[in-house]
């Protein structure tokens, strides 16, 4: 696809001189952060609630879950690197960040899907218990949005090769940077609130 | 600082920073703030805790988690240097999320009898009507409104 | 004037958007806004008719004591799906008619901000308003009325698939709404014609914006809710299990805190219809425009502190009661405050009665009474009282029939024109208006008195000595004297006006907005040149420069947005419209192909759980599932146990649903892929579409 016919499309500016999908993106992370609210509100709505064993503190690991945080803020800052060389037009920079942030979003899945299996074997499923309802489907449901999120990076990862991601459509990398931030701004919010608060309150 | 992005990425609010996007090293040092507070935030759990630190722990860790956040809307999503209607739309659901979350918190019932972690000790349970809760819920029942 | 087809270059042939579709692919494949928002309008317009017979067949039942005319299970799901169809399939989807055929042409704009997400949003509402009715054919219409409590909604209680169609249907048509919404929130902000400032903006396209940040908020909240019961159902799950620790109030809230700004989703979009409307025929212009807009935003805003009035008898408390009734009395003061400002654009006005103004009309008298009734209830104590009688039933179809609808159908008189190029007749339009005006009275306002008198909301039969009986029947004679409206605008608009109607022209109500200023139907373009706006009601100062004195330009100092470069940068090249697109139908089918697979999965693991000992069995005696399906076949067809004995009857029927919940999983993960795949496709393709190129002596006006 030409970048001539991209630059003519009246379809992509608009009279704020602002990109019409960067509106719509920051619109629906305002969006999510109310899709998430609830999720959080009820996992903590939800505390104490539970009327079978296991409860939290039997099986958190906070190092375990510590590292994965630390995994995923990682991915972050490549992430701006990525968008950072694109922007330079650092082609192949941009592919070996974007290639990290697709790594290291899968190593915090791993580490996700460790944390489910263990939760399993030792007795929280899903209709266990009231925890364990919360817990997965909250924090299962921020899996999704990671596992999209790499997706979507690797998509763009291999359109780079065909020639879709270039200086000037520097906005696709933005726009797919927005969202991994968001998605790491919501394990912000949970690993503070659904882990770390655990062993105070 | 680099140059302007790309032809499409022109702003036009005479609200930023320089001129554009800011420089790798500022994203680095962003970076290593970010890893230096999670750190913290995981350390906050390590000191002993009683009825003081307590809420010192609690207070530290919200305003932890909220700097970070808010490190990361800030710049990594660029909203610091984007146009102010980009942070008024993501005001919007961050305002009226929270609201609602906090609200939420309040009017629901807090639990009448919590189930203790296995670890604790049994008489945690057997303590006589009128005591202070266990250490595990105090503030939760403090919290709630009920 | 000519048609010149975008070239496209390089890998993706293949995938090449239709150059300009004629014919049925053309409706398939549209991504014009003005099609799409007629495919809206229309598609709602059937299930209105689809929900209000549900609507007569309830109040036929209700027409007398001791009715027997179908089951109470019948009844149950009557109510449940008028009451879904009317909020979701009709009131919601024909504001959306109106916003997509409207609010570019009322910003001056050629489409919307994403013509392709338009269309999946059409798409996914259609599928998903099939999914949802798809239930009939089942025997298995939700059956709990359309706020879906559980326990009530809870597997243990309805083990049918009644709520997973509810769920799932839901479910796609949210996605629908806020896709719709993220793209008019977008068109707003992004797309206005130069000089079109935020306060220059008409007052729908106001109320559209807030309406849609509504929906964007609200929707979220709803999707985690039916998603929980969706897990609570299938997955067994205890988020509502009271015998887990559940609270069922939890629904409660989280239903509301979505519920209640949804109500404000229906009936914000009529009242910027109503704000168009009056003006045009009052011949003034609309009263404290700032407040109005200000207004609208309040209402948005504090549509969201006040969802739990919904639940004052549910024993939250009295902090909480007293807290949500104040912000549920202050709720009135912006609502006032938009009615002052109607009235005051009618004082002095120089009124014509044309159809469009009695609706409107209508709508601020009736809207009124239903307001007056919500400050009734708005008192927690009142509300012990009135909560779930007749008495709500009739404040809700006050702001839903005489507010909303009224609004609604004041819009269809007024741009029916602009939309077919046809006017509606006007002896036919003041008929309809006085069936349904009467009829609406009729059939409602005694519901207050039934309300007060004790009668229950959704009961199915009475007996004489209750005393309800000439009230009820007043009220049925009342519904059908609605229909009779209904019947007259639909022959109206689908037959007489629509083939032999007068011819409109440009601007058949001298109205101030800037769809009026083009040709009736508007080209596919919509505007030649994109309009330069220099003041509100800017098309009737240029008309009427004497009836706007002291009105004129006052926001031309206004700073921010406003001078647009986007849009009129083309003109070398003619202007660019995009082609038709199958990806956002493929996608949305993909979805809704998955929703079917996910509705025949509830259950599941309930249903595992309640086999276990025989699944536990067939494990220890080595039979494989397939054998076990085929032996539970046989077990159900001859009724008697196997040679094994593995399998009772009961439990072979269980097998047997299991296997059907297995089978939906798979349709599900099909139907996701699909939808997935339809995403991708439609990431990848290119701009395409074609530019009209007009040569030097043809200009393409008339």
């Amino acid at each position: 696809m030409s970048s001539e016919v991209l630059l003519d499309n009246p379809h992509e500016m608009g009279c704020t001189g602002m990109p019409h999908r960067k509106i719509l993106m920051w619109t629906f992370l305002a969006s999510d952060c109310m899709f998430f609210g609830s999720l959080i509100s009820t996992y903590l709505v939800y505390r104490g609630h539970s009327t079978d064993h296991p409860l939290p503190e039997d099986i958190f690991d906070i190092p375990l879950t510590s590292t994965s945080s630390f995994v995923l803020l990682l991915s972050s800052w490549l992430m701006v690197l990525a968008l950072s060389a694109i922007q330079k037009g650092k082609l192949w920079e941009f592919r070996l960040w974007t290639l990290g942030v697709a790594f290291f979003g899968s190593i915090f899945l791993g580490f996700q899907v460790y944390e489910f299996t263990h939760f399993i074997h030792a007795g929280l499923t899903l209709k266990q218990n009231l925890f364990g309802s919360t817990f997965f489907v909250l924090t299962g449901t921020h899996g999704c949005h990671v596992a999209i999120g790499v997706l979507w990076l690797m998509s763009l990862f291999f359109y780079s090769f065909i020639g879709g991601v270039t200086k000037e459509r520097s906005l696709d990398v933005e726009i797919a940077g927005l969202y991994w931030h968001f998605v790491d701004i919501v394990w912000i919010v949970i690993f503070t609130a659904v882990y770390l608060l655990e062993y105070i309150i | 600082m680099s140059q302007h992005a790309s032809d499409l990425d022109f702003e036009h609010d005479g609200h930023h920073q320089g001129d554009g996007h800011p420089s790798v090293l500022f994203y680095n040092i962003i970076a290593i703030s970010l890893f230096v507070v999670t750190a913290l935030e995981v350390g906050v759990l390590y000191p002993p805790l009683n009825e003081f630190s307590l809420y010192f722990k609690v207070l530290l860790l919200i305003v932890l988690s909220v700097g970070k956040f808010a490190i990361v809307v800030a710049f990594f999503m660029h909203l610091f240097f984007d146009a102010p209607l980009l942070t008024f739309l993501f005001a919007i659901g961050m305002v009226i999320g929270t609201g609602t979350v906090a609200i939420l918190i309040n009017v629901m019932p807090a639990p009448e009898h919590p189930l203790q972690p296995r670890g604790k000790p049994a008489h945690v349970e057997a303590e006589p009507p009128g005591a202070p809760p266990a250490e595990h819920s105090l503030l939760l029942e403090r919290w709630r409104v009920s | 004037m000519h048609i010149e087809p975008v070239k496209e270059k390089g890998f993706y042939d293949f995938l090449g958007r239709q150059v300009e579709p004629k014919g049925l692919i053309g409706w398939l494949t549209t991504v014009d806004h003005k099609r799409i928002g007629i495919l809206y309008a229309v598609t709602a317009l059937l299930w209105f008719l689809v929900g209000g017979i549900e609507a007569l067949a309830i109040r036929s039942q209700l027409a007398v004591a001791n009715q027997r005319l179908y089951s109470a299970e019948t009844y149950n799901q009557l109510f449940t799906m008028h009451g879904t169809t009317m909020i979701f399939l009709v009131v919601m989807p024909l504001a959306a008619g109106f916003f997509n055929y409207m609010v570019p042409l009322m910003i001056g704009a050629r489409d919307v901000a994403f013509p392709r997400l338009n269309a999946f949003s059409y798409w996914m509402f259609l599928f998903g308003s099939l999914l949802i009715n798809a239930s009939w054919l089942f025997n298995a219409a939700p059956n709990g009325s359309w706020v879906g409590y559980p326990p009530l909604s809870l597997f243990q209680y309805s083990q049918g698939h009644n709520y997973d169609f509810w769920l799932i249907g839901l479910q796609v048509l949210g996605v629908a709404s806020v896709a719709a919404s993220l793209n008019f929130i977008t068109t707003i902000i992004n797309m206005r014609a130069p000089g079109m400032t935020m306060m220059r903006l008409p007052v729908f396209v106001w109320m559209t914006f807030v309406t849609n940040f509504l929906v964007v908020l609200a929707f979220p909240v709803v999707t985690i809710a039916l998603a929980e019961l969706m897990f609570d159902r299938t997955y067994a799950t205890n988020f509502f299990n009271p015998m887990k620790g559940g609270l069922p109030i939890w629904w409660q809230h989280l239903f509301w805190v979505f519920g209640h700004p949804e109500v404000y989703i229906l009936i914000l979009p009529p009242m910027g219809i109503v704000s168009e409307v009056l003006p045009v025929f009052a011949r003034r212009p609309l009263f404290g425009y700032p407040l109005v807009v200000g207004s609208g935003m309040a209402i948005g805003f504090m549509g969201f502190t006040v969802w739990a009035h919904h639940m004052f008898a549910s024993g939250m408390g009295n902090i909480a009661n007293a807290a949500f009734a104040l912000t549920t009395m202050t709720i009135a003061v912006p609502t006032g405050v938009k009615i002052i400002n109607w009235v005051g654009t009618l004082w002095k006005g120089q009124i014509r009665m044309r159809t469009p103004m009695l609706f409107a009309l209508g709508f601020i008298y009736q809207f009124m009474m239903g307001g007056f009734s919500g400050l009734m209830h708005a008192n927690a104590a009142h509300d012990s009282q009135q909560h779930d009688t007749y008495f709500i039933v009739a404040h809700f179809h006050y702001v839903l029939i005489g507010g909303a609808l009224f609004g609604l159908w004041a819009g269809i008189y007024y741009w029916f024109p602009k939309i077919t190029g046809r006017m509606l007749n006007e002896g036919r339009g003041h008929a309809a208006f006085w069936f349904l005006f009467i009829g609406f009275n009729t059939t409602f306002f005694p519901m207050h008195w039934l309300g007060l008198n004790g009668m229950p909301r959704r009961i199915y039969s009475y007996s004489h000595a209750q005393g309800w009986d000439e009230l009820n029947f007043l009220c049925t004679c009342g519904a059908f004297t609605m229909a009779v409206a209904v019947l007259l605008l639909f022959t109206d608009m689908f037959w007489f006006s629509l083939r032999n109607g007068e011819k409109a022209g440009n601007d058949p109500w001298d109205a101030r907005t800037l769809e009026w200023t083009i040709p009736s139907p508007p080209p596919v373009y919509n505007f030649e040149e994109i309009p330069q706006v220099k003041a509100l009601d800017d098309f009737w100062i240029t008309k009427h420069p004497e009836l706007m004195h002291h009105h004129d330009d006052e926001a031309s100092h206004e700073a921010g947005a406003g001078h647009g470069a986007g849009h009129v940068h083309h003109d070398d090249h003619g202007i660019h419209m995009p082609g038709g697109s199958w990806m956002p139908m493929v996608a949305s089918l993909g979805f809704a192909i998955g929703g079917w697979g996910l509705v025949h999965s509830g259950g599941m693991y309930h249903i595992k759980e309640g086999i276990q000992s025989a699944l536990d069995a067939a494990t220890k005696a080595g039979i494989n599932w397939d054998t076990l399906v085929n032996t539970a076949q046989t077990v159900v067809n001859t009724k008697a146990p196997d040679a094994q004995n593995i399998l009772s009857v009961t439990s072979a029927e269980g097998v047997l649903k299991l296997q059907a919940c297995y089978n939906g999983v798979k349709t599900a993960i099909v139907g996701g892929v699909l939808g997935v795949l339809g995403v991708f496709l439609w990431a990848l393709e290119p701009i395409g579409g074609y530019y009209i190129v007009k040569e030097k002596e043809d200009r393409i006006s008339e």
